[in-house]
């Protein structure tokens, strides 16, 4: 099959482009051409069409080849420019050479035509590659110096090859000062990570982790450090990069989150104390009557203030919890006791909104955090509660699973649970989960709906709180739920010393 | 009236009025209050109150410290100390028990709440 070629002829005579389109079908191409010959037309089938190759013939009526070159060089293509004439002496040949042209043939002698195309549509291919690789390469390179982040590329000892200004800036030497040298003289004397580096070279990022570093004035600095290995494409390993970010930043940004909880712990939670209190005392009526409004208007405020509360409590259970300032204290405890105080806690809310409460619970010693526990199945039941309707019902069940049997429930949920384990459920009949928020609402900040924000009180970082206590006592706690008929929150303890009654 | 009394030592002026209303109101106590660590140290030796609560934070001294000045000092040592503290955890409450402070009372608290623990601790029930 002939190879497509798009031919440009800048040429007065047809009949002379009809004898070189047949010397290219006879050299095996299947040419697609248009003539122009006038500057004009030339211009407009450069800009409207995309072309393999110009072919010009070197003297016509309006204009030239040199003038035609100067076209082509105008608009800013890289296209084979060959020139053919009938007549043509040397030193023109030469000048239209320099001046730019790929090639010259005489008309009379084609033979030279096919193969003169064929090595320059290689060559402009090649610089079609080269300009690529220049372009995407200069990307990189544009992607490296703008990084914040150290980057490094070393030979297979370890020696600096390249140093970005992040690298700069991070640890204190320019790029000239490193080229060449052991980075971990520079950096991290005594270390073995390059080494380390080689061994594991089989993986692709090597290596991550937090270390300690210097700069050039010796400060040391913390870092966090990636090492991966350059290989070349025939997957020869030619030397390592390395990735360094500056992790005191985000302590800094630690630092800042911890005041900031400090804050909300005093400078918030003591004016609300104050409010709380006062607002409590008014409605006690022993500072005198108020008037029916004024109740009610109190009594706004009361509820307000109580979601406020709550919502510090919760900000600073979730920090406590996730950054390891509260810790989990395990004690054996009896669960089905604790799960008895923590129902009588709830008994009278559940009472005032007509809700049913039905409670089946065994005694089982499990090694808990009895006020975190506590705290977890407070919330579970209170949001059975809150999102029932009046006239509901809200089961609590406790029950040891330690039948020996393959746990169907386990499996159903691929939660992997080993047994024995014990497992509370948590069931309502209220409006359900959609299946594609089962999973966010363990997440911070989550409610199914956002109006429930308002509508029910809470930020939704109960079950996120909920779930870290349950993670941290090696559990699990998930939900299922269908919609209009309610929800079953599950939650299981790994059981590790077992008392058993019926 | 239970004919005890309290000093409640706090810098805050408004938690230590409604921490004396709480007390007055919800449990019948007399209330005497102190808003730094030096009034406070001086009172409870002078006044020899039936109980101190304490807050934990105070710009002059820190509420432990007070604590261990009050034990320090054979006049104040057998009076119950009860600290008020914008958040108690589990390990602080031990550490707390374990010096020998009788309780630990969360801010925000409830008017009622406050009393009721205040007088179950103390054994002022009855």
């Amino acid at each position: 099959m002939n190879t497509s070629l798009r031919v440009l002829f800048v040429e007065d005579s047809e009949a002379d482009t009809q004898v070189v389109l047949q010397e290219l079908c006879k050299g095996g191409y299947a040419p697609i051409y248009q003539r122009v010959d006038s500057p004009v037309m030339m211009q407009l089938a450069l800009q409207q069409s995309q072309w393999d190759v110009i072919i010009c013939d070197y003297l016509l009526p309006s204009f030239s080849a040199p003038d035609a070159l100067q076209i082509l060089k105008t608009s800013g293509l890289d296209l084979p420019f060959i020139v053919l004439s009938g007549l043509i002496g040397e030193d023109v040949a030469v000048e239209i050479m320099r001046a730019g042209a790929n090639d010259y043939l005489f008309k009379g002698h084609l033979k030279r035509l096919v193969p003169a195309i064929a090595r320059e549509l290689r060559d402009a291919e090649m610089r079609r590659a080269k300009r690529q690789a220049e372009a995407s390469a200069f990307q990189l390179a544009a992607i490296v110096e703008a990084s914040e982040d150290a980057i490094i590329s070393t030979d297979l000892q370890g020696r600096v090859l390249t140093w970005n200004p992040g690298a700069e800036r991070l640890y204190g030497y320019s790029a000239a000062e490193v080229k060449g040298k052991s980075l971990l003289d520079l950096i991290q004397p005594d270390s073995n990570l390059l080494s380390a580096a080689t061994q594991h070279s089989g993986t692709r990022a090597i290596d991550c982790r937090q270390v300690i570093q210097q700069r050039k004035t010796g400060e040391l600095i913390e870092v966090l450090l990636t090492v991966s290995l350059i290989r070349e494409a025939n997957s020869r390993v030619v030397g390592f990069a390395v990735v360094a970010r500056d992790n005191s930043e985000r302590q800094l940004i630690q630092r800042m989150k911890d005041e900031f909880v400090s804050i909300i712990n005093h400078e918030l939670r003591t004016p609300l104390a104050s409010l709380q209190a006062s607002i409590d005392l008014l409605l006690t009526g022993k500072l005198g009557d108020l008037s029916h409004q004024g109740v009610r208007m109190l009594n706004i405020a009361a509820k307000n203030i109580d979601r406020l509360v709550q919502l510090t409590s919760n900000i600073l259970d979730f920090e406590g919890l996730s950054s390891g300032k509260i810790t989990i204290l395990k004690q054996p405890c009896d669960i089905g006791e604790l799960v008895n105080q923590t129902v009588a806690t709830v008994q009278s809310t559940a009472g005032q909104q007509g809700i049913e409460l039905l409670v089946t619970t065994q005694s089982v010693s499990v090694s808990l955090d009895a006020e975190r526990i506590s705290q977890v199945l407070h919330h579970l039941l209170m949001n059975a509660i809150r999102f029932s309707n009046a006239g509901g019902r809200v089961w609590l069940e406790v029950e040891l699973r330690d039948d020996g049997k393959v746990d169907a429930l386990a499996l159903s949920h691929r939660k992997a649970i080993k047994k024995p384990y014990v497992l509370v459920k948590v069931k309502d009949e209220g409006q359900g989960i959609p299946a594609d928020k089962l999973e966010a609402i363990f997440g911070q900040f989550q409610q199914v709906d956002a109006s429930d924000t308002r509508r029910q009180g809470g930020a939704g970082l109960g079950l996120a709180i909920c779930r870290s206590i349950i993670q941290q006592h090696q559990g699990t706690l998930w939900v299922e739920s269908t919609i209009g008929q309610g929800s079953i929150f599950y939650l299981a303890l790994p059981v590790q010393r077992v008392a058993v009654q019926a | 009236m239970t004919g005890k009394r309290v000093l409640v030592i706090d810098d805050e002026d408004d938690i230590r009025e409604v921490a004396q209303a709480s007390l007055e109101i919800m449990a019948g106590l007399d209330v005497i209050v102190a808003c730094s660590s030096q009034e406070g140290l001086k009172k409870a030796e002078a006044e020899q109150p039936d109980a101190i609560l304490l807050d934990v934070m105070l710009p002059d001294m820190d509420g432990l410290t007070v604590f261990k000045h009050l034990q320090a000092n054979p006049a104040t040592r057998h009076i119950p100390v009860i600290l008020l503290t914008a958040k108690v955890q589990m390990s602080d409450q031990r550490r707390f028990a374990e010096l020998g402070v009788k309780a630990m009372i969360a801010k925000p608290f409830k008017p009622a709440k406050l009393a009721h623990q205040l007088l179950e601790v103390l054994g002022w029930n009855s």
